[in-house]
């Protein structure tokens, strides 16, 4: 059974829904979380953006963003749906499957979070995009 | 006049003298220090309820930098940024706003009136802009000229309030109008602020997220400490590096808008209290060389007249004096005159033994000189001779200030120059005088306090005392000598007089810069550039700033050589960038002929884009025919931008985010559609048979006795039926559904087949395996797992023919995968059905669904009307499920009708009908149903059907 169940866990003679699509999805967040706040603190220069002076990531160190912007909402979006995939195909396969409602809502909210935090991501990639491109 | 005098009078004093007017809120009588203050606290801030005539400490330095520079130049750049926002019309809630009548036209107006007048060769140039939601500019930079005054008023009587309260927007506005006459024609600069209240950056009224955030930008530290951190020092900071004094006046008619000066004062001045905290703006403390901002608030557009007023006579070189309580105060040796500014009636009576008669409001006098200006009185009295020493008395009401002027300047040789020796040791003693207005050397023997200092500001900001300058206070006659290590091609020398002080009174102190040249030896080549050198502007990471140094060569002794030593050293830059980031490129070394002159191309380029006034140093050796090398640092200066085009940056940002969210969802939608099949494997399995389904259980009409025959009726569905749809004759269609949102999760379709109706599917033994009914007759799972998979299907005419109670005949389709480790497992898939508790209520509520009434079942058989016909009339009865018996055949049934075509490769349905099967069946041998072809147990069967 658990040779047809590789991403599944075996408790007993169960198999239940793995962790792992959930356990990354967070750990994205925190990640970009993480170089928000860095960039914040640490590497960032005011431009002016409609009038508002906007502490956004100085040139140097665009690939932070970048890299945030690929965790969230990119990896969190799909942590969710290598979740739904695992535990749909898990049930497909196994009818005495256990599914785990929970890390689906946790990756919802992740999801929305990965949202906000990408927004502010691509704010400060579109900086240096634009300047690399020419439009500014 | 002397031309510092007329300076003295200039700036802010420009932004007051016309103005005065009522003067009612300003803090009674005495200017001398700052005015009371008090305080109380709404919600969580403590809000400012009286106007502050005075200025803080900050504020005086920003009058002592204004009059020092206005003493050494004569540009003033002067912009007047104007709040219009809807507030200054009408109140937040309703009500008139803070300034209804329009009266800061005629005070800002009458500001630049007296800016305009200052006369003496002082270029005054002047601008405006408007903000609210945005800034605007409203006058282009001019010359003031007559008639500028009425311009400015016009423009802004012409603007119509409204919108919100944008700071940053309108204060990086200005700062660009600056910076941008700065290039053109360099002076002094003065930046006059005018706001009725807090920012407020956009919808909805009231300070939100944007807001906070805001302040601490323009801040360059928490000054709220729910908004974000602010990265670098701010735009104020800024504008102190570039030598902008701002005066931020704020028009506080509501506690509500006090609370702004709370947050204005800092920004402004560098430092403040804000709720018990105190709050460091920019870089703190401020670097020497950097401009001092002052904070004024006025509580009705009348005392902001009162306060604009105040700050021009300190400005114009007034010191604040207080009255006695009487009204009485003293003029002595040393005080070359004095103002007093007042509302309503008044008397002022000079010392006695003067020989000065009284004068009043009503009774003027030869002796003083009285202007009013909309509704305010102002007062001014020369005392230059002695019998105007004494004790004067002023009778007036609560509203009076006065100002002292000593009318002194400090005047710098304009011949002074710093020579270099060969040795590269530097030799001046520059000289200067202490001079009254009308040029003629002061006695200073009068003052009891004169403390004299000189001392050397680098373009870094840095100061170096020179603790051998001597004044002589007999004639005024200053002596500065110069280090002999200086390096530099220029020196900034400063001279001050303070604190200046008489028998009586404190005066305000006297302070004059003056850029010196350094000259070389004859021998030498030298710069002929004019200093700071300056450089065309970086405008992003992708800009170079480039300019030129000139060179001349030597006067004398042959050719020289000029070589940059090395990069130059940034000294001041607002956006902090690190000294590896700037990227210089310049010809080393040039040869310069005696007499001639040559160019030297440098320019300077940055990664790292940022607003700010950069002023770097150049170290430059000059090397004479003979070898000798002298070095001087010789100062450069250029201006960096970070231009973004907020559409582009929106619009990309917005593009970003669309793909950042699309992308992962087109990309789930994909593994949805890949991931979503309907998995029949090489062990899937199907049987269809006709069952009865009575109120006493489930009857399998055609279903084998024995267990292998029973096998024989599942065949093989094979496994290339692993796709997305299954065509079932007698279930109907069986299909993957993919919702286009791809979080929701796919579905399967059973969609029953044309005559038929589907009662009830189940996608395993229990009840929660069941699926969902839709209004078409249809039926969707959230998993289908084939393996154990039954449907019960009814034809339409067969539910219609019979009522509640009825046994209907309907057929079971299984779907079921071969385990070769059950030998009952066919058994068990025909028990699940008989067990399932549902299917007479779920006959019945399908039955209900099919008839609008709910009651059109056809009921017994009318006379003459032929009875409703049971297809499986003439079937054996036989022992259900359940071991009930099976209710008694309808006549005229047909045997046949409705029974469902073999499957191809399925066996023959059995015409007997299948046994009762016991709650323990016996043992069945184990084996595997027939296969196509034999193979181990343990191995998938072979394909088929």
């Amino acid at each position: 059974m658990t040779a047809r169940q590789p991403v599944s866990m075996v408790r007993g003679s169960r198999v239940v829904a793995s962790a792992m699509p959930v356990s990354v999805g967070l750990g994205a967040v925190l990640v970009s979380l993480g170089i928000a706040v860095y960039i914040a603190v640490a590497a960032t220069a005011p431009v002016s953006f409609f009038g508002v002076p906007l502490p956004l990531v100085i040139s140097e160190q665009w690939w932070l963003s970048l890299i945030g912007y690929l965790l969230t909402p990119f990896t969190v979006i799909a942590c969710y749906g290598w979740d739904a995939t695992l535990q749909r195909n898990g049930l497909r396969r196994n009818r005495n499957f256990v599914l785990r409602p929970a890390y689906r809502r946790a990756l919802v909210w992740a999801v929305a979070a990965g949202i906000v935090l990408g927004a502010w991501h691509a704010i400060n990639l579109s900086v240096p995009l634009s300047e690399l491109w020419g439009l500014s | 006049m002397r031309r510092w005098a007329a300076l003295a009078a200039a700036a802010l004093m420009a932004v007051a003298l016309p103005l005065a007017s009522a003067a009612q809120a300003v803090g009674a009588g005495s200017t001398a220090a700052p005015a009371s203050v008090d305080s109380s606290t709404v919600g969580t801030v403590s809000v400012r309820t009286a106007t502050t005539g005075g200025l803080s400490d900050s504020g005086q330095q920003a009058i002592a930098d204004l009059r020092t520079c206005l003493a050494s130049n004569d540009v003033l750049n002067v912009y007047y940024l104007v709040d219009s926002s809807r507030s200054l019309a009408v109140a937040d809630g309703g009500g008139p706003g803070s300034d209804p009548d329009m009266q800061r036209a005629a005070i800002l107006a009458n500001s630049l009136e007296q800016l305009g007048a200052i006369g003496n060769g002082t270029t005054v140039n002047w601008a405006a802009g408007f903000f609210s939601t945005d800034f605007s500019e409203a006058i282009g930079w001019q010359t003031w000229a007559a008639g500028g005054a009425g311009q400015l008023s016009s423009a802004i009587k012409a603007k119509t309030p409204s919108g919100y309260t944008n700071w940053p927007a309108a204060l990086a506005g200005a700062q660009s109008q600056l910076a941008a006459q700065q290039q053109t024609h360099g002076g002094c600069q003065m930046l006059v602020w005018l706001t009725d209240g807090l920012i407020d950056i956009k919808a909805p009224d009231g300070q939100g997220p944007e807001d906070r955030d805001a302040l601490n930008a323009l801040c360059g530290a928490q000054l709220d400490p729910s908004g974000a951190s602010a990265s670098g020092y701010g735009i104020f900071n800024a504008m102190r590096q570039s030598g902008v004094v701002v005066i931020g006046a704020l028009l506080a008619t509501t506690d509500a808008a006090g609370m702004a000066g709370l947050v204005m004062q800092p920004l402004v001045e560098g430092t403040g209290t804000v709720n018990g905290r105190t709050v460091s703006c920019g870089e703190q403390p401020m670097p020497t060389g950097y401009a001092h901002g002052a904070f004024v608030e006025a509580s009705s557009p009348d005392a902001l007249a009162q306060v604009f007023l105040q700050l021009s006579a300190q400005v114009g070189g007034g010191y604040p004096q207080p009255f006695d309580a009487d009204g009485s105060f003293w003029v002595d040796q040393g005080v070359a005159r004095f103002r007093i500014v007042l509302s309503g009636d008044w008397t002022l009576t000079p010392p006695s033994g003067s020989g000065l008669a009284a004068a009043s409001a009503s009774s003027g006098q030869s002796w003083l000189k009285t202007t009013d200006q909309n509704g305010a009185t102002v007062i001014d009295v020369t005392t230059d001779a002695a019998s105007a020493h004494g004790k004067w008395k002023l009778d007036a009401g609560s509203t009076k200030s006065l100002f002292l002027y000593s009318d002194l300047g400090i005047v710098f040789d304009a011949k002074n120059a710093i020579s270099i020796g060969a040795d590269g040791q530097a030799s001046a003693q520059l000289k200067a005088q202490v001079q009254h207005t009308d040029g003629t050397p002061a006695d200073l023997t009068a003052f009891t306090t004169r403390t004299f200092t000189a001392r050397l500001v680098g373009s870094d900001g840095t100061v170096t005392a020179l603790p051998d300058a001597q004044i002589d206070p007999a004639t005024g006659s200053i002596s500065i000598p110069i280090p002999t290590t200086v390096s530099t091609a220029t020196v900034t020398v400063e001279a001050s007089i303070d604190p200046l002080q008489t028998v009586h009174n404190t005066l305000a102190p006297i302070t004059t810069q003056q850029r010196v040249a350094t000259v070389l030896p004859a021998e030498f080549p030298r710069v002929s550039s004019a200093l700071p050198v300056a450089l065309s502007t970086l405008e992003g990471r992708d800009g170079t700033a480039t300019g030129e140094i000139t060179v001349a060569g030597p006067t004398a002794g042959g050719d020289g050589t000029v070589c940059i030593a090395s990069p130059p050293t940034i000294t001041s830059d607002a956006g902090s960038r690190a000294g590896d980031t700037w990227q210089w490129k310049y010809e080393n070394c040039v040869t310069v002929a005696q007499g001639s002159t040559a160019v030297i191309p440098i320019s300077v380029t940055n990664g790292e884009a940022a607003d700010s006034r950069v002023r770097a140093s150049a170290p430059i050796t000059f090397t004479s025919a003979a070898g000798d090398a002298l070095t001087q640092e010789v100062p450069i200066v250029f201006t960096s931008t970070r231009p973004v085009n907020a559409a582009a940056v929106g619009l990309l940002a917005l593009a970003l985010l669309l793909l950042g969210i699309l992308l992962p969802l087109v990309l789930l939608w994909i593994v949805n559609w890949a991931t979503t099949r309907l998995e029949v494997d090489n062990r899937t399995q199907r049987a269809a048979f006709r069952v009865r389904i009575g109120p006493d259980g489930v009857e399998f009409v055609d279903a084998p006795a024995s267990d292998s025959a029973l096998s024989e009726r599942f065949g093989y569905r094979g496994a290339a039926g692993s796709g997305r749809s299954i065509d079932d004759p007698e279930l109907g269609g069986i299909h993957t559904r993919i919702p286009w949102f791809p979080l929701l999760a796919p579905q399967y379709v059973i969609t029953p087949a044309p005559g038929t109706l589907l009662v009830v599917a189940r996608a395993g033994s229990k009840l929660a395996a069941g699926g969902a009914s839709q209004a078409d007759g249809s039926m969707r799972f959230a998993q289908l797992p084939l393996g154990a998979f039954w449907a019960l299907t009814v034809s339409r005419a067969e539910l219609l023919r019979t009522r509640r109670g009825d046994a209907v005949v309907g057929t079971a389709v299984i779907y079921h995968r071969f385990d070769a480790s059950v030998p009952t497992q066919y058994r068990d898939r025909l028990d699940d059905i008989a067990a399932d508790p549902r299917l007479t209520d779920a006959i019945d509520r399908l039955r209900t669904a099919q008839t609008p009434t709910g009651s059109a079942i056809p009921g017994p058989a009318a006379p003459g009307e032929a009875p409703p016909v049971d297809p499986l009339a003439g079937v054996p009865p036989r022992t259900s499920a359940s071991g009930a018996g099976s209710p008694p055949p309808r006549p005229g049934g047909s045997s046949s009708a409705g029974s469902p075509p073999p499957l191809p490769g399925s066996p023959p349905s059995l015409p007997g009908a299948a046994p009762a099967r016991p709650s323990h069946p016996p043992a069945r041998p184990g084996a595997a149903p027939p296969r196509p072809s034999a193979s181990p147990r343990s191995d998938p069967p072979p394909r088929g059907r």
